[in-house]
């Protein structure tokens, strides 16, 4: 490379989503990690392709439908002990 | 007038194609983007949001004057003490339940055909539950404690009774308009930000921009976008059974003849996805017209959409025929005579004008012509929207007008109130639909691209 401005990233652009993926699978098989790729509709190969395969979204959803469904079942529980316990403090008072 | 022939016919006949030829990325988001940021809006546009928005005032008075009167203003008494509110409420609550099928059941059985229509009919769905949430709160005796229908420890010790379907009714619609809201936004999401790209006016870029929360169409994002999209729609899925389930439950837990049937709870989700279909036809062929839509909207989504129809139509005929059949079948006199009464006495016009408009009308779906002519499957549709109103009127004031004894039977009429509620519901409706129209991108973006990405002659 001739002296000039240093080079911090390559963007290419392409015509087809076939040839978005074919060219993360080669920059990935050529060790290249920190990329991304911007597409305007979701193509099934790209993250693999480049390199992200684990999401949060499962687990969070997981947990937040154990929380949910919990509070649900066991609100009744709670806040009747809640009564409960009143009532006995009011009627042994 | 019918319908253009449609480019590709399947062996058997049927319109195939899901898009017209020769659809580009660009020519569909421009078609679907410039709706909302560069064309005007039709005249049409105007004239429909002004009878939405007439009728929406006379909703702020129907409801106005309720709050200060009372539920007395309404024809409601004893015995017939559920009158229009609750028929309405379950009729939006059914129709409501289409659009979810649509987004969520046929996204998980990968039916590309719910591509073009989804987003429509999922804000179909948010409105219509938005208008059959109003009934609840209205028709409370003391509106202004509608809070204790939530369950929270107070200090009068005073919980909602949640062995009654009708708490049940407060979670299952409360929790089905969260997930329909949060599931539309969702699929919203990357059009908002093709809207923000594509805006010519700062107010509008800061708009959809914000809307948008920062979508750039990163592979990142999109993977964490269809993930969920895809949780959500199995989130929803149950949903489109158990909440008309529960809805239905509000009469078969009752030991009213008429209303205590074991078949409410599928026949009245099957009703629901019939209603909802129809009001999903009622609203789209005319809109596609209007919008020329034709290219992303085709005959092949409005064949599939009155196969539905004809199927379920089909499932709440079954259901007509049990009722029937268990009443006879049953010995129970008091069963019998509400069968007999239902058809022959002083609502029996209501009885006829049911198996009319929900059973007879409907078979005409058989013939291919119906399906695929325009003006007839508007018609059709319509009848079906009327003939399913129609069905509840009759399962509730026919149920309750004439039980066990004779001398505590009577007659329901209906006020200038009752049809005003009425009327300003469909005016929230409408109101809410053509804002959606004129301010959000009513065809899923994203997605039509990924069909045009899987037709071999699309071009960048």
């Amino acid at each position: 490379m001739s002296a000039g401005p240093n080079i911090h990233g390559l963007m290419a652009e392409f015509v087809d989503h076939e040839q978005v993926v074919h060219a993360a699978k080669r920059a990935h098989a050529l060790g290249y990690r920190r990329m991304d790729a911007y597409t305007p509709f979701p193509i099934e190969d790209l993250p693999e392709a480049l390199g992200c395969t684990r999401t949060g979204v499962p687990l969070i959803v997981l947990l937040g439908g154990l929380v949910g469904a919990g509070g649900g079942l066991l609100h009744g529980v709670v806040f009747n002990g809640c009564r409960l316990s009143a009532e006995y403090r009011r009627a042994t008072a | 007038m019918n319908a253009r022939k449609d480019s590709k016919i399947s062996a058997l006949g049927y319109p195939t194609s899901l898009m017209a030829p020769g659809e580009t990325y660009e020519s569909v988001t421009e078609t679907i983007g410039s709706i909302v940021l560069t064309k005007k809006q039709p005249r049409s546009w105007l004239l429909g949001f002004a009878i939405g928005f007439a009728l929406l005032m006379l909703f702020f008075v129907a409801v106005a004057w309720l709050l200060y009167k009372g539920v007395g203003i309404w024809g409601i008494n004893i015995p017939i003490a559920w009158g229009f509110a609750i028929v309405n409420f379950v009729w939006w609550i059914g129709i409501g339940h289409a659009g979810t099928f649509i987004s969520a059941i046929l996204l998980l059985l990968h039916q590309k055909w719910r591509t073009s229509i989804n987003r429509f009919t999922e804000a179909m769905t948010l409105f219509a539950v938005a208008c059959a949430a109003m009934f609840p709160l209205l028709h409370l005796g003391r509106p202004w404690i509608f809070f204790w229908l939530l369950p929270y420890p107070d200090t009068m010790g005073l919980w909602p009774q949640f062995r009654s379907p009708l708490v049940w009714d407060v979670f299952a619609v409360s929790t089905y308009f969260t997930v329909s809201l949060i599931f539309w936004y969702i699929g919203l999401l990357p059009d908002l930000a093709t809207l923000r790209d594509r805006a010519k006016s700062r107010r509008k870029q800061i708009l959809y921009g914000t809307l948008a929360l920062g979508w750039r169409g990163s592979a990142r994002h999109w993977q964490r976008h269809q993930m969920a999209y895809l949780l959500l729609a199995g989130l929803a899925t149950p949903l489109v059974l158990s909440v008309h389930s529960v809805v239905s439950l509000d009469f078969a837990v009752a030991i009213v003849p008429g209303w205590h049937s074991t078949i409410f709870p599928p026949y009245f989700v099957a009703g629901a996805i019939f209603s909802g279909f129809a009001m999903v036809l009622n609203l789209i062929i005319p809109v596609r017209k209007i919008y020329h839509l034709e290219s992303v909207i085709t005959m092949r989504h409005l064949n599939n959409a009155a196969n539905v129809m004809l199927a379920t139509g089909l499932i709440v005929a079954y259901g007509y025929l049990m009722e029937a059949f268990m009443a006879w079948y049953s010995g129970d006199i008091f069963e019998q005579y509400m069968m007999v009464n239902r058809a022959f006495g002083p609502y029996g016009w209501a009885f006829g004008a049911l198996m009319v408009f929900n059973v007879l009308v409907p078979q005409a779906l058989w013939f291919r012509r119906v399906r695929t002519n325009l003006v007839l499957l508007f018609l059709v549709a319509f009848s079906v929207n009327i003939g399913m109103w129609f069905e509840r009127f009759v399962i509730v004031i026919t149920s309750l007008h004439r039980d066990f004894v004779p001398s505590s039977w009577g007659m329901y009429v209906p006020t200038f109130w009752d049809y005003a509620t009425f009327a300003g519901t469909i005016g929230l409706f409408l109101t809410l639909l053509f804002l959606f129209i004129r301010f959000l991108p009513m065809i899923s973006i994203s997605e039509v691209r990924e069909l045009v990405a899987e037709h071999p002659e699309a071009k960048a």
